[in-house]
This record gives C-alpha cells, structure tokens and sequence, in this order.
C-alpha cells in the first residue's frame, strides 16, 4: 500500500469510531463531587498584598545586611591606615603640641 | 435557562447528556479515567452555574464547549507536567491509546490517527474531532468553539495538512 493511500485511510478511520457507553456510575461520582465544598480560593488582591509585603520585607533585610557588613569594613580602612602611617591618637596630639 | 427543580431531574439531565459529554471527551484526552473525571467536572459546573446557559444556542453545544474547555486545559497541564518530569517515563511516552469504540480491523490505523492528533495544537484539535468524529456541521463547531465559520474552515484546513504530514513520518512502510 502506498504512503498516500495509507495516510487516506488512517484519517477516514476517524469516521468508523462507534460512540460507546459511559460509565453507570458517573451520576453518582457527580453527587459526590458536588457534597465536597468547593475548593476555597484566595482572592487575588490579597495575594499581591502578601506578595508587596514579602518583597518590601526583603529589601530591607537585604538594606540592613549591606550597611551591617559596610560598617566594619570602613572601620577597618581607617585602622588600616592610622597603622600604615603609625598615628595613634595621642600622635596626632603629640605632632600638635610641637 | 436550566432549573434543577430537584436531584431527579439533574440526574435525568445528566442521564441525558453524558454519553455525548463523555465521549467528545475521551476522543479529546485519550484516556479513559481521565475522560470519566472530566465528564463529571463538567456536570458539576452545569450544576453549580445553571445560569451560565443563556439559550443562545442549545445545551448539548454549550455541554460541548465546558468540555472542549476543560480538556484542553487538561492536555495542557498534562503537557506542563511532562516537560517538568522528564524522569518519568510513563508521562513523557503515554501508551498508545485504542479507542474502545473502534473496530478490531481498524484498531492500527485508528491507534496511529489517535497518536498524530496528539501533536495538533489545541484549537486544530478541538476542530478536528467535532468535524471528523462528531460530525458536527461548521456552524455547530463555530458556536462551539466561538469563531467565525471562515476560521473552522481554516482549522480544519491546517489540522488536516499537519495530520498528514505526522502520519507521513508515522508510516510504517509497503506491506
């Protein structure tokens, strides 16, 4: 059988399909289903609150770690440099008074 | 609109119409179990909303249209869930469906149908089994799915180039 003929006659078999029967119980699964509550939803706008709320929560944890972790880092390029030059600060006091 | 005086007479709506719902469903998403879930979600929604019919067209071609819906959204899912779970063998390559309402000779070809129209796009798809296996007219499908009758004309047009060019790659050679 050739490919074209083949095709023809796979896409005719769409028309030799016999409905069939459902199954006898499907009334009573539906009951069932309708004694179930429906499933609660959230309403959308309570949603976006929660997620502003979550992502401003965010930002300032993320502000407070970064001035927390800058903080001793400016203090210690201070040091750094009072060490580098060897100024203490009875030096400066020191240098002044000459 | 529909009134459901009563569990009788939703229970003789449903005994009505079920067949029909049931099997536009499973031609849909090829899977028995699923067909029968789907089938039920669609009457508790006719059940829950009855006023959703409005009578503009009749009720079996608005029962079609909650279920084309519901089983493309279905398939999407199923689609969804199978690019996520590539380790699961049985989602990615599904079973060849046979339809249990196919004759014993036709059983191959109907299998192959089945597996090419997996791959038509929803709308493609939706056209193609109410055209071709539930022969309904273009303005019954028109109303179905709510196009124009020139676009049932187009999708059926491109459902059945792209069926012809799957089964082409399907073909399983001079016998």
């Amino acid at each position: 059988m050739k490919k074209e003929e083949w095709i023809d006659e796979v896409l005719r078999s769409a028309k030799e399909i016999t409905p069939v029967e459902s199954n006898p119980y499907l009334a009573t699964g539906i009951e069932a289903k309708l004694q179930q509550k429906p499933a609660a939803q959230i309403p959308v706008h309570w949603v976006y609150a929660t997620v502003a709320a979550m992502t401003i929560i965010l930002f300032v944890n993320i502000s407070i770690w970064k001035t927390a972790n800058n903080a001793p880092k400016q203090n210690s390029a201070v040091q750094q440099l009072v060490q580098e030059y060897g100024w203490a600060s009875h030096d400066l006091y020191f240098n002044n008074s000459n | 609109m529909l009134n459901f005086r009563d569990e009788s007479t939703f229970r003789a709506f449903i005994k009505e119409h079920q067949d029909k719902v049931f099997n536009i469903v499973l031609k849909m998403v090829q899977q028995i179990n699923d067909a029968e879930e789907i089938t039920q979600d669609v009457f508790v929604d006719v059940y829950r909303k009855p006023d959703a019919f409005r009578g503009g067209s009749s009720v079996t071609t608005w029962l079609y249209r909650i279920a084309m819906n519901k089983s493309i959204d279905h398939i999407r899912r199923k689609r969804k869930w199978s690019l996520f779970g590539s380790f699961n063998s049985e989602i990615n390559q599904p079973p060849d469906f046979i339809h249990p309402g196919v004759q014993a000779e036709n059983r191959e070809k109907a299998t192959f149908l089945f597996k090419a129209m997996q791959k038509l796009p929803g709308k493609q798809h939706q056209a193609w089994v109410l055209s071709e296996m539930e022969n309904l007219s273009y303005k019954e499908i028109s109303e179905v799915m709510n196009i124009s009758l020139s676009s049932v004309e187009s999708l059926l047009f491109r459902a059945r180039q792209n069926l012809r060019k799957f089964l082409s790659g399907m073909y399983p050679g001079e016998k």
